[in-house]
């Protein structure tokens, strides 16, 4: 089995290491690419995490079998991108998780915030509330930004956003559980007409 | 259970990684709790809000340039 960067190479269906690639852009090209967005806030930087991925597969995937789904090894291979042209370009270090392992007394604050008071749908569906979302997301780590993407969007396994991201399961769940109460209350002043 | 419990907790009961008695629990303290109640709505709301949002596309150059190299079998930069 060979490795990329560490990471066991998957298995190519059928053989053809270029069809299988091929397949994915078509079937995984706008996930991949909104994988990239959610944690670069940036669309040059998403662009350029996702060419470098589909060149970084095409030097690793002839001729070599691993364990990982097709898809799930480019979306780990995307984010590790996406978190490398981050780190390099200067732009927004990953903030340091202080605690990925337990939630702290913050969490709970934040979970004890204001409701939503149940916005009615077309307020929910409207084009502020998605402009505060995209605001708020920005006040997201990166990973918390992916784990919110990967989960709460796309809805993965959790098993699956851990094999993206690297980590243990319990890891992604605090990530997870961090991201939307952070969200919650960044979006409270939104749902009751006031500022984001 | 007392609503901090339930807090710590909502997220595993959501991946179904807490043990029955515990999701006992916390579905009993749910139907008596409504400050928690509306956090869970609030929390679904959230996941609703997120799905519903129109995801970004590939864009359409990049697309064509990277089938052309993935044809080609030749990884390069731009």
């Amino acid at each position: 089995m060979a490795e990329v960067r560490g990471e066991a190479v998957p298995d190519v269906p059928n053989g053809d290491p270029r069809a299988a690639l091929s397949r994915a852009l078509v079937e995984e090209g706008d996930r991949l690419y909104g994988l990239a967005f959610r944690v670069t806030r940036d669309p040059d930087l998403a662009a350029d995490a996702v060419q470098d991925a589909f060149a970084s597969a095409l030097d690793h995937i002839d001729g070599f079998r691993g364990e990982a789904r097709l898809s799930t090894w480019l979306h780990r291979i995307v984010f590790t991108k996406s978190i490398d042209l981050l780190r390099r370009r200067r732009r927004e270090e990953p903030l340091p998780e202080q605690d990925v392992e337990n939630l702290t007394a913050e969490d709970l604050r934040l979970g004890h915030g204001p409701s939503w008071a149940r916005p009615p749908d077309e307020v929910l569906r409207g084009k502020e509330t998605r402009a505060a979302l995209e605001q708020a997301l920005g006040r997201l780590t990166p990973v918390q930004r992916a784990v919110f993407e990967l989960k709460e969007t796309e809805g993965r396994p959790t098993a699956e956003v851990a094999e993206i991201l690297g980590t243990a399961e319990p890891t992604v769940r605090v990530h997870l559980h961090r991201a939307r109460l952070k969200l919650r209350d960044l979006l409270a002043d939104h749902f009751r007409g006031g500022r984001t | 259970m007392t609503c901090d419990e339930l807090l710590l907790r909502l997220t595993d009961f959501g991946d179904g990684v807490l043990s029955e008695d515990l999701c006992e629990e916390l579905r009993r303290h749910l139907a008596e709790c409504h400050s928690c109640t509306d956090l869970q709505a609030d929390l679904a709301a959230l996941a609703r809000l997120c799905r519903e949002c129109p995801p970004p596309r590939l864009p359409a150059d990049l697309r064509l340039r990277l089938a052309e190299r993935i044809g080609k079998g030749r990884p390069g930069g731009r």
